[in-house]
């Protein structure tokens, strides 16, 4: 009760101080309120008047040399009755008064070559010229058009049909009803102008609230107060919406109020009613994506020192939030594909589907919850972000730490990035012939050094990093009968996912092609897909990164954000998921246990199974791994093909129900027996 | 960690309360360095200590501006770490740079800072108009902020701190920009403060102020307390008269380093 009372309070006292801050008030939403119609009647009538101006305009030419025979009739009309033709007196003349402005265009006519000795024309003129340009295409056009005047009378006279008509009438029919192809239009930019709108509306109480707070010392008012600070943020966010749509509303408003007064085509599509249940719906829609517009913006304010710090990232973070709003405008993208996980570029995409009349509910559905995600995700960032105490008091800006264990959890995030980003560049540019040697640098080496170089570059305590300590002697049982659980799991996690994103045939082909069973021998497979996967991946992910994230997020957390990283770092969409169900798993196991061996025992007989089991009764079997270099094995052992009725059953996700109940049996005898850190 | 019950506590306890900051040219910089203090109900505890002694550094732990790198804290029985929305609730802050909304009026800054501190709803008009009246902010009520005097503004500071009726107060250089006559008036108001059974802890560089206002003072200097005993306390202690001389005797033992106090 007390939440909603401050939340309420921080809104009221948000939008009261905008509305007593005339300047403000005046300049960033009045003044574009009226800036708009302005702008959109002057660009309309300047385009306007360009067009009548460029139709009524008479160009000046020159026709150097002899008329063509041929074209003499053509020219005795006039030629183009908007060329008025001076005498000029050759070509260097021509080029004289063409750079002069004294002409726009000069045509020449050189004698023909060959049979037909047809004579050919050149037309002469400025690119750098407006004008010189507009009268060489007009000219062009018209000898265009004249040159098929003269070939349809050379064929009348052979005895040809003139007329196309004569050879096939042609008709095309638009069948899509009026309303459909005006909302197929809106649709198209809808997002793109409603989040642009809202953004921009919404910035002026956005910077002003967090950044123009912190520079008068307001800020640090509030946040010693006993307003909890999610109230805090959520009252800013409700000021910051309400802003937005506001003054979007109010330009939507206005845009119809021109294009209603104005007519015209600029505007085109906004004519179009929408009904109230589909208005609804859309907002509805957009709503999520609203609040993740007013979260980053609060966020990006959050972050700065200073309202000038704010200022700067404003422009930056608009074009963030506008580059996806306009995905919709690619017209080969579809909700089911990847573009449903990627906030708003989904909302974009599933509207212009919506508004053409081809909703897709589920894509929609998606898109909702990952754009509905990404705001909380957001907003929390923007409460941490707020409570950073050297933002916040601003005088111990100067404290950096230097070097230290204690620096790896402030600048773990950015070395994943980094890692991630080396480990893209080297997969896509080093392809090594031989798989093995692929495996053993490309997995084995990256993820064997990262961890030795973190541990070296800040001085980590080895045996607490790697949490290199010895589990229960019951956990082992639970690892054996975790593994073929958690197979079954994540096969289910892959053919899930497989049926929104299908997974490329060829690689697993490619993939399946290099394991064939005879090319490598067994141990050497086994020792690559499995055993140095689950050593050095351990030791990278749930070893110094998982250290490194302790501290940042609670127990739930670190499983979600350490499995999606393991995920993402396999480097190929329909992987994330399934390999980071498994990356979560792992996780789990060395928070529970407090130690890495568990785990890194749990992920080689992991791959180990997955692959053993592909190669031993997989022979011939259609499907092989999934990308990258030990893919088989963590994208859920979709290289199973067994029997042909277990291989029909591992490709039903319901089988892998089968696999919950004994991962679960392995997790409570894990949680029995655990020793967290 | 045991937490004994909260009324067996002072209303302001520290335990060995440390800051460290890392700082790139000096490395490990401690601005609180075990710091053990407390402040009962209807005291006025004095921070004295020069610029850049962790006053402020000790002060925003307390609110949960800071997190402390060691030891605990308690505010009305919450520990600042495991409860500092409660913590924050149960103390007034104030100081220099705690700055007001200069387009509110005062009668909404106070209702505003009663509201989002949690202050019972149907008793905060009530409390708006008898805090308006006790720092006789009357007749410039719905005036905003921004037209008012500093003096005027600095009693608004003041309401709104205390807008909550919190038993703790911090107070954090309060009279650093003040001039003489609004610098009393406002040690006035925390002296009466003190009478109405408030915790107050009160930082100052100002030896005189501190004299005159604080039942004990605690000593700071490069982050530690070298001492906390009332005037009389300290006089006995060192054979100093004057608080500037007792500060100097602890803040530069015979001896040494001189050049280690700033002036």
């Amino acid at each position: 009760m007390i939440g909603s009372t401050v939340t309420r309070a921080i809104m009221g006292l948000d939008l009261r101080l905008l509305v007593r801050d005339t300047r403000t008030l005046l300049m960033a939403v009045v003044l574009p309120v009226v800036i708009l119609p302005v702008f959109l009647v002057l660009s309309q009538r300047t385009q306007d008047q360009t067009e009548t101006r460029a139709e009524a305009r008479i160009y000046r030419g020159a026709w150097i040399g002899d008329v063509p025979e041929v074209l003499e009739g053509w020219l005795e009309q006039g030629g183009d009755a908007r060329i008025e033709w001076l005498p000029v007196d050759g070509p260097d003349a021509a080029t004289a008064a063409l750079e002069a402005r004294e002409i726009d265009v000069w045509v020449t006519a050189e004698p023909g070559v060959g049979a037909g000795d047809a004579p050919s024309i050149h037309v002469h003129y400025r690119g750098d010229r407006d004008a010189s340009g507009s009268a060489s295409a007009m000219l062009g056009r018209s000898l265009t058009d004249q040159r098929q005047v003269l070939q349809a009378m050379l064929l009348a006279e052979a005895g040809f049909p003139v007329s196309p008509e004569a050879v096939f009438p042609l008709e095309t029919r638009n069948l899509a009803p009026a309303e459909q192809v005006a909302g197929a239009r809106l649709g198209l930019f809808l997002t793109p102008l409603l989040l642009l709108l809202v953004a921009v509306g919404g910035s002026v109480l956005a910077l002003d609230g967090i950044a123009g707070e912190k520079e008068r010392g307001t800020l640090l008012t509030l946040m010693a107060s006993g307003a909890p600070r999610r109230d805090v943020i959520l009252g800013k966010l409700g000021a910051v919406g309400a802003v937005g749509l506001g003054i979007a509303a109010v330009q939507i408003l206005n845009l119809w109020l021109m294009q209603t007064l104005l007519g015209g085509a600029s505007l085109a599509g906004l004519e179009i009613s929408i009904a109230p249940a589909m208005a609804l719906l859309l907002f509805v829609l957009y709503l999520p994506a609203v609040v993740l517009v007013g979260g980053i913006l609060l966020l990006s304010s959050a972050w700065s020192r200073s309202y000038k710090e704010a200022q700067l990232l404003f422009t930056p973070v608009l074009l963030l939030l506008v580059v996806p709003s306009m995905a919709g405008l690619l017209p080969d993208l579809t909700l089911r594909s990847v573009i449903a996980l990627i906030p708003v570029a989904n909302l974009s995409v599933g509207i212009r589907d919506l508004l053409a009349g081809q909703g897709d509910g589920v894509g929609l559905a998606t898109a909702w919850a990952v754009n509905a995600l990404a705001a909380v995700w957001v907003l929390q960032k923007t409460i941490r972000t707020l409570e950073d105490e050297e933002r916040l008091t601003g005088d111990t800006s100067q404290a950096e730490f230097l070097g230290g264990p204690a620096l790896w959890p402030r600048r773990v995030l950015v070395w994943v990035l980094v890692l991630w980003a080396g480990k893209f560049m080297l997969d896509v540019n080093l392809t090594l012939d031989d798989l093995r040697l692929s495996i053993l640098f490309q997995v084995g080496a990256v993820f064997l050094f990262f961890p030795l170089l973190v541990i070296r570059v800040f001085r980590l305590d080895a045996r607490e990093a790697l949490s290199l300590r010895l589990p229960r002697p019951e956990v082992w049982g639970a690892v054996l009968i975790g593994v073929p659980g958690g197979l079954l799991c994540t096969q289910g996690v892959f053919q899930l996912v497989n049926q929104v994103i299908p997974v490329p045939t060829e690689v697993l082909e490619n993939f399946g092609q290099a394991l064939a069973p005879g090319t490598i021998p067994a141990w050497q497979i086994l020792l690559l897909v499995a055993v140095i996967p689950g050593i050095t991946e351990e030791l990278t992910f749930r070893g110094v990164i998982l250290h490194g994230l302790r501290r940042r997020f609670g127990p739930v957390g670190l499983v979600l954000v350490v499995g999606l990283l393991f995920g993402v770092f396999h480097m190929a969409i329909f992987r994330i998921f399934p390999t980071g169900f498994l990356g979560a798993m792992l996780t789990a196991v060395t928070l529970l246990t407090g130690s890495i061996f568990p785990a890194i025992a749990w992920h080689t007989l992991h791959n180990g199974l997955a692959v053993g089991l592909s190669q031993l009764l997989g022979q011939g079997s259609e499907s092989g791994g999934g990308g990258g270099a030990d893919g088989a094995a963590e994208a859920g052992g979709e290289a199973v093909g067994w029997l042909a009725t277990f291989h029909g059953w591992f490709e039903n996700p319901w089988f892998a129900l089968a696999g919950i109940p004994l991962l679960a049996l392995s997790f409570w005898i894990l949680w029995r027996h655990r020793t967290p850190r | 960690m045991a937490h004994p019950s909260p009324s067996s506590r002072p209303p302001v306890q520290t335990r060995a309360l440390s800051k460290v900051y890392y700082d790139e040219m000096r490395g490990a910089l401690k601005a609180a360095d075990s710091v053990d203090v407390h402040c009962d109900a209807g005291e006025i505890l004095g921070l004295l200590g020069a610029n850049g002694a962790g006053k402020t550094t000790v002060l925003r732990m307390l609110s949960t501006l800071l997190t402390p790198t060691a030891g605990e804290a308690w505010i009305m029985g919450h520990e600042v770490r495991a409860a500092p929305e409660k913590v924050r609730s149960q103390l007034g802050f104030y100081s220099a740079s705690t700055a007001l909304y200069p387009k509110l009026t005062p009668r909404e800054t106070v209702r505003f800072f009663a509201q989002i501190n949690g202050y019972p709803r149907e008793r905060i008009e009530a409390r708006v108009e008898s805090l308006i009246q006790r720092f006789g902010l009357t007749e410039f009520a719905d005036s905003r902020v921004e037209s008012l005097s500093s003096g005027m503004k600095q009693k608004v500071s003041m309401a709104r701190t205390v807008a909550h009726d919190p038993p703790v107060l911090i107070f954090d250089e309060p009279t650093v920009a003040l001039d003489v006559l609004n610098a009393l008036e406002l040690r006035t108001i925390i002296e009466d403060l003190r009478t109405e059974g408030k915790a107050i802890l009160f930082s100052t560089h100002i030896m005189s102020e501190a004299e005159q206002l604080c039942d004990r003072i605690a000593i700071l200097h490069q982050g530690r307390i070298l001492a906390t005993d009332t005037l009389d306390g300290l006089r006995a202690m060192t054979g100093q008269h004057y608080l500037e001389e007792i500060f100097i005797h602890f803040a530069r033992p015979k001896g040494a380093r001189p050049e280690g106090v700033p002036a």
